[in-house]
This record gives C-alpha cells, structure tokens and sequence, in this order.
C-alpha cells in the first residue's frame, strides 16, 4: 500500500471513529435523561446505569405538581407571544421605513439600531433594573416581555431591511399611481411578499424568548410570575437531591422542543444562524 | 423609493422607543449610577470614583478575569475547533442531515435544561459520568470544583455550541465549488489535507467570525456558570458576568455592580475592536463561500 492510499484510509477510518464517538456524546446524555426519568431516586443513586425496570410516569405527574409547571408553561407561552409579535410588527414597520421611504437622519438611525448588536444585555441590565424599580415594573411579565423584545429588534430589522431591499421597487409604483399611501403599501404588497423573512424573525425571536434565562432571573422574583425556564430553578435548590422528579421535569420540557426541532429542522436551523449566515 | 417626507420617520418610532428605553437609556444610567455613592438603593451622593478604585484592588474581579480567558480558551477549543472538525466530516459523508440535526440539537434546548442535567451527570453520587469512569476502573472525580471546574463548564458549553459552529461552517464549506475540490484531488491531496489545506483557508472569514463570537459570548456567558455553579463557595468558577450579578443583586452593592457592568461592556467593545481591525491588517478582506 502506498503512503498515500494508507493516508486516505487512515483518514475514514479516523473520521469513522470520531463520527460514532461524537453521536455518543449526544446520544448518551438524553437516552440517560429519558429512561432515568422513570426510575425512582433510590435507584439511580444506587446504580445510576441501570434501565428502568418499568414505564412509569409518576415522576412526571410528581414533577409537573411540584414545580406548578401548568402554571409557568402558561407565563412562558404568554410572555412568547407577546413579544413575537412586538417584535415583527415593530421591526418590519422600521425595516420598511428604512428599505424603502426617505426622511432626514435614516442612515444615522440605521446605524443606531445596528448598535445594538454589539452590546453585551450586562451593559444595560442593571441600569434597567434600577428604572424599572422606580417605575414599579419589576416582578410583572412587562418586565421580561419588554427587554426581550428589545433585544430581538436589531437583528430583525436588519434582516427584515435586506429581505425588503432585495425586493423590486416596481412592485410599489403602480400603487403609488392608483393613490395608495405608504402604510397601505406595507401592509398590503411587502408583508404578503415577505413571508419568509417573518418565518425567520420569528423563529429565533420565538426560541430566544422561550429559553430566556438571565433577564427573568434578575428581574422575576415572585416565585409565582416565573417563567418556565427560572422557575425549573427550584429543581435546583429545594428539589436538588430528587435526581428523578428533575430529570422527569427536564424531559417533559425537552420533549416537545426535540419533536418541533425535528419535524421543521431545516428551517429552525436556518432561523437561528440567521445572524451569521448571509442568505 | 417615495419622496422625502419626515413624516416616514412615524414607521421608526415604535421600534426606536422600545429600543432607546429598554437599552439605551439604562446604559447612561448604569454609568451614573457607578458614580454614585449608594446605601442599597438609595442614592447618597454623586461624583465618586471609588467603585473605579476597587477594581484595581479586587482579588475577586482578578479571579473572575483568568477564569473568563481560560474558558475562552477552552470554549475556542470545544466550540470553534470541534464544531470545524464536526463540519469536516459532515462534508465528507453522503448524508449527513441526521447527524448535523443531532449535534445542533442542543442549541434550542433552554439552558436550564442543559445545565441542569449536566449537573446531574456530573454528581458525584448517581452520576453518569462517574458511574461511567468506574466501569472503565476509574477513581470518580469531583467535577464541579477545582481543579476542574472551568474545564467541566466548557466542555457543556462545547456540548451545546459546537453544534451551532458545525453548523454555519458546514453552510460556508458547501458553497466552495466543487472545482477547487476536484482539482486538489486530482493532485493527489488525501481528504485531510483537502479539508486543513484548501476548505479552511477558504472560509477564513467566517473563522474569524467564530472567534469573534465564541471570545465575546466568553466574557457575557451567564446562565451555565449559575446554574452548574450553584454553591460555589470557593468561587472557583467566578466569571465577570457572575460575579457582577452576586455583587449587584445579593450583595445589594449598586455602585460597585454598576461600575463592574461598564467595565464588562468596555472590555466586551474592547475585543471586537482588536479582532475586527486585527482581521482586516493580518487576514485582509478575501473571497468568502
């Protein structure tokens, strides 16, 4: 065998190797979550590689009791909801100003979205906090859902300004002509048209917001207003030693995120190396 | 494009009021509030540099800040170097959808959920990790502490973001064409030798980007640290973003947490400064795929 043909086999086989070490590394850890979340707390400190010996969900109905997480799946959904749409109607509103009409200091405001891309959520977080203190908004979903938003809308207009820029303009004219304005413009021929740019928005703003841990932990504080993600943090201080009622919990959490995530893989890794990827 | 009109700017406001009232404005008052004196929350009196003063004769900021390189370190190892090679073999392979959609799962997984059960799996008593070491005849280690800690918090946050840097290398390396491949392997160059010799290369640009995130996400990465971390008495695991939210919020110390998020942000704006005009003068502007 020459040096070069060893070389090019070692290499598959190298790659080979690592291929089914690295699906181990991922497959280990979430099988171990599934089937330990059905075991009792005695067993898995007594043998935590053990399989359960039977299909029990009484952990899990333990663990939605405990941690009320009926409760925190409805702040969570409704603190979601809120903010994609503040987020899409409040970016595609700005993007389209920016696209496609004129008025002095558009550039200049341009780049003064864009700036906040680049600064870190600690730069403002505290003095946040403090305003928001004063004005009696801390523990209430405004909170959450306002910083969230905020958060979200440079990328998305700078997205949803792309999007719209690669758009024709002779698309607007003939409407011009017929004497529509420009709201009607935006509402009626750049929304229809610019579906895919939303689907995107909405896809990081939607898993950004749903995972959102730092901001609710600094500014939710009623245990009562958490969202899902904070108020899972009881598992980890009055629960902590339940190994199982945990594992229960983060598997019904995790569930139907991998079943979403695998059904619309495509797009949801689209959404959110949107930011990176130049489309 | 319509007319000048100033009245266009209506469609801006909404987004530039959120916008200047949740970031903006509380940037400005971060920094006056780190020059305030303050008893809890109650300002006492303004124009001091003494929060300024204590970073310089900080042990704890000084812990923080070598904690924070080495795990930018570590995570350009994990999440960048792992997340090419990742991206190698997925090029190489048929079909590689599946195992793409498998390692990039983590990335939409909350944090919590992550942190939480790799706490788990790194207990010392019913423990995957350790229950595996035994099986191989190991002595079980105790990972969340020193000297393992930051290595423990980086390799989760590899575990979640090496997919994500797969990912967006592997988009960047299929829009090589296939020409510049076919040539090479004409010449006779092996398949690593292809991937470190002409893909890489080929993708600098979005290598740097890489660097750029993964070094700046290093000094504002929060939740892992919180939540693998939970008692950390040692502080073996303090890092800037931590230690400036323990400071603010536990210990109730407004003026000291203030001054600690403007020095976080200056160093933050610091790096990518460095990076971006350290690309530009030593990698230059080339053709990206």
């Amino acid at each position: 065998m020459s040096t070069e043909t060893f070389g090019k086999t070692l290499a598959k086989n190298l790659g080979r190797a690592l291929f089914v070490l690295v699906l181990l590394a991922y497959l280990i850890p979430i099988f171990w979550m599934y089937s330990s979340s059905m075991r009792s707390n005695g067993e898995i400190i007594l043998d935590p590689l053990g399989l359960p010996t039977k299909i029990d969900f009484s952990n899990y109905a333990t663990a939605w009791e405990v941690a009320d997480m009926g409760r925190h799946f409805l702040i969570s959904f409704t603190i979601t909801a809120i903010s994609m749409v503040i987020v899409v109607v409040l970016s595609t509103l700005a993007a389209y100003a920016f696209s496609r009409l004129e008025f002095s200091g558009r550039k200049a405001l341009y780049v003064f979205f864009l700036l906040g891309l680049i600064l870190p959520v600690q730069s403002f977080l505290v003095g946040l906090f403090i305003m928001f203190r004063q004005m009696g908004l801390l523990n209430s979903l405004w909170s959450v859902i306002l910083p969230v938003s905020a958060i979200g809308l440079p990328l998305s207009i700078l997205l949803s300004k792309n999007y719209f820029d690669s758009l024709p303009s002779s698309l607007e004219e003939s409407a011009y002509l017929e004497g529509a304005g420009t709201f009607t413009i935006y509402r009626l021929i750049i929304l229809p048209l610019s579906v895919p740019i939303i689907a995107t928005v909405i896809t990081f703003t939607v898993i950004g917001v749903w995972n959102e841990f730092m901001i609710p932990f600094v500014m939710v504080q009623n245990a009562d207003l958490r969202p899902l993600t904070t108020s899972l943090y009881v598992f980890s201080t009055k629960y902590s030693a339940n190994y199982a009622l945990k594992l229960a919990a983060l598997t019904m959490i995790a569930t139907p995120m991998f079943l979403i995530y695998f059904a619309f893989q495509s797009q949801i890794q689209k959404g959110i190396t949107a930011g990176a990827i130049k489309t | 494009m319509k007319k000048k009109n100033n009245r266009h700017i209506l469609f801006v406001l909404p987004a530039l009021g959120l916008f200047s009232f949740i970031m903006i404005f509380p940037i400005g008052l971060t920094l006056v509030s780190s020059l305030v004196e303050w008893r809890r929350f109650i300002p006492q009196s303004f124009g001091t540099l003494e929060h300024y003063g204590r970073i310089f004769t900080d042990p704890v900021l000084v812990k923080a800040f070598r904690n924070n390189f080495v795990y930018i370190g570590l995570t350009l190892i994990f999440e960048g170097f792992i997340g090419l090679v990742l991206a190698g073999i997925a090029q190489n392979m048929k079909r590689s959808l599946g195992f793409r959609a498998v390692i990039f799962a983590p990335v939409i997984l909350p944090s919590i959920v992550i942190g939480t059960l790799w706490r788990q799996m790194y207990a010392t008593n019913g423990g995957l990790l350790n229950a595996l070491r035994e099986l191989i005849g190991l002595e079980p280690l105790v990972w969340l502490a020193p000297p393992y800690t930051m290595l423990s918090v980086s390799i989760v946050s590899g575990w979640i973001f090496a997919g994500y840097f797969m990912t967006i290398f592997y988009a960047s390396l299929s829009r090589i064409p296939t020409s510049v491949l076919e040539s090479a392997e004409i010449d006779g160059a092996g398949p690593m030798r292809i991937f470190f010799r002409i893909q890489v290369p080929l993708i600098k640009n979005m290598i740097m980007l890489a660097l750029l995130v993964i070094t700046t996400g290093g000094f504002k990465g929060f939740d892992l640290f919180q939540i693998l971390l939970r008692r950390d008495p040692l502080q073996s695991g303090v890092v800037l973003p931590t230690y400036l939210i323990r400071t603010f919020f536990e210990h109730k110390d407004i003026g000291y947490g203030s001054a600690l998020s403007v020095v976080l942000t200056l160093v933050v704006l610091l790096t990518m400064g460095i990076i971006h005009f350290g690309n530009k003068r030593f990698v230059g502007e080339i053709d990206e795929y």
